[in-house]
């Protein structure tokens, strides 16, 4: 398929001897939401952090197979993961603020990417904020400190963190699953706004939440995908028994 | 955890035992005699040894569970230990380090049983402040930090970490008057206490309690100085703590 963002070939991840990811091969193309959905420990968060290397951080964790962004092997020799996760940015599933004011917070990955100018700075924080649609609510404090601000804002707050180094993609594993449903839906509208300029990646074990807001959706199961569609067939006309049984309700 | 901010003024208030406040109250109308330095210097020397014993158990146990597999599995017994009153830890842990292990009966015991009494909660706060801090720094790395700028971003919680241990165990090592009379009523029985030398502020109010003169003037100064020790903790956390403001708990 052509115009793919990021192409999955025959990924596999093992840690140590158990492997955790059998074969997965899935194509997101640009600018799309794509679900991650399956029950606990079916490698859906696994996956997501093979698309920007975090798993190298884990003992004993390696893969095989290729992750193609746009076209190039981020597993490649030479491929730099600094480099990777500043075009591949991540969400985690509990707001995790740095312990420094808001200001501070957003302004980190852009400094620590080599941004030393306070004027450039101060725009790209508010630029931020303002596609994390919380600039209205922290203008005036961006100087005091992030854990102030409540879970939902927190979790936008982090949002706003990643898109401050200018990503292309946005991997988020479990965005909402810690916060209560006002703050959800404010994070699902945020994420279906963000379609329009990221290509985003969301795991999810809210089967609603996948509906609500992907284009395409991945079912896992035991570290394999069992299926991979437009999100419309999967919940409505799944071609493997085990996806119906899921999204049904039936298990998981 | 509310650890993180506005525990100064509530632990303060938590950690100052009734005993205190009478002895206060009480002794407002006529300050008589000169503070006794020497409970004072002592009750330092108790809380910072207890502080020293505390912080290094507790950092290295909660450090160990924060990374361990299956490591929350313990926060439940410890949050239990850590609301257990202290008397009923104070008696158990007394009786152990006396007379099972024979530790001599002074100072050094009374830091010892403040310093164990403490650790279930400085446990508690280390696994917290340690799981934080692999999240933080996990959260830098995935921004495209290299460990040293990811250090950087981690590094306000060792602050917490401080500031957590200084107002658990400091405050409390202070203002624990229940175990020093415990230990105190111990020696007592055996006729091994020198009241007037080793004795601290709170075992001091707890000599006053117990021969009745609490509401006499002599309760003052170890109740003021007490009090001023407590605070001053306190203070120093908030100030390590740079922030002073209440804020939401996660």
């Amino acid at each position: 398929m052509s115009g793919a963002k990021i192409s999955v070939e025959n990924l596999s991840l093992w840690y140590g001897g158990t492997q955790g990811l059998k074969d997965v091969s899935v194509e997101v193309e640009e600018r799309t939401i794509t679900a991650i959905i399956g029950p606990s420990g079916c490698g859906k968060s696994s996956f997501l952090r093979t698309l920007n290397r975090m798993n190298d951080h884990v003992p004993g964790a390696r893969v095989s197979g290729r992750v193609l962004l746009d076209g190039d092997d981020i597993y490649a020799r030479g491929q730099d993961p600094a480099r990777l996760r500043k075009r591949v940015g991540m969400v985690f599933q509990r707001p995790n603020p740095f312990p420094m004011t808001i200001y501070q917070n957003i302004a980190y990955g852009p400094r620590v990417h080599g941004q030393r100018s306070e004027a450039r700075l101060r725009e790209i924080v508010e630029q931020s904020l303002r596609r994390a649609a919380l600039w209205d609510e922290v203008r005036d404090k961006l100087q005091k400190s992030a854990f102030q601000l409540s879970g939902g804002q927190q979790q936008r707050l982090c949002i706003a963190r990643a898109l401050a180094v200018e990503p292309e993609v946005l991997l988020m594993d479990e965005p909402a699953s810690a916060l209560d449903p006002v703050a959800t839906s404010k994070i699902e509208e945020l994420i279906v706004a963000l379609k329009e300029n990221y290509t985003l990646v969301v795991v999810t074990h809210n089967m609603q939440q996948a509906g609500r807001i992907s284009d395409h959706t991945a079912f896992f199961l035991s570290g394999e995908l069992i299926e991979f569609g437009p999100t419309r067939d999967i919940f409505t006309r799944p071609r493997d028994n085990r996806t119906e049984d899921y999204v049904t309700g039936r298990f998981g | 955890m509310a650890y993180r901010r506005g525990m100064g003024r509530y632990r303060l208030a938590q950690i100052l035992p009734p005993l205190l406040w009478l002895g206060v109250l009480r002794g407002l109308g006529a300050p008589t005699g000169p503070p006794d330095l020497g409970a004072l210097a002592a009750s330092v020397v108790v809380a910072l040894a207890a502080v020293a014993a505390s912080a290094a158990l507790g950092v290295a146990a909660g450090g160990t569970l924060a990374f361990a597999p299956g490591g929350w599995r313990w926060r439940g017994p410890l949050s239990m230990a850590a609301a257990m009153p202290s008397v009923v830890l104070g008696a158990t842990l007394l009786r152990w380090l006396g007379d099972g292990l024979g530790v001599a009966p002074g100072i050094g015991l009374v830091a010892l049983g403040l310093g164990l009494l403490c650790l279930p909660q400085t446990v508690l706060l280390a696994q917290e402040s340690f799981t934080r801090c692999s999240a933080t720094g996990e959260a830098a790395q995935a921004l495209g930090a290299g460990p040293a700028q990811a250090a950087v971003a981690v590094y306000g919680f060792v602050r917490r970490e401080i500031t957590g241990i200084l107002l658990g165990v400091a405050g409390r090592a202070l203002g624990e008057a229940a175990l020093v009379a415990l230990l105190a009523q111990s020696l007592l029985d055996r006729g091994r206490l020198a009241l007037q030398a080793g004795s601290t502020l709170a075992s001091a109010l707890w000599y006053l309690e117990i021969t009745g003169r609490v509401r006499d003037a002599r309760a003052f100064w170890p109740a003021v100085l007490l009090l001023l020790l407590s605070a001053a903790a306190a203070g120093a956390a908030s100030l390590i703590a740079g922030e002073r403001r209440e804020g939401r708990p996660l």
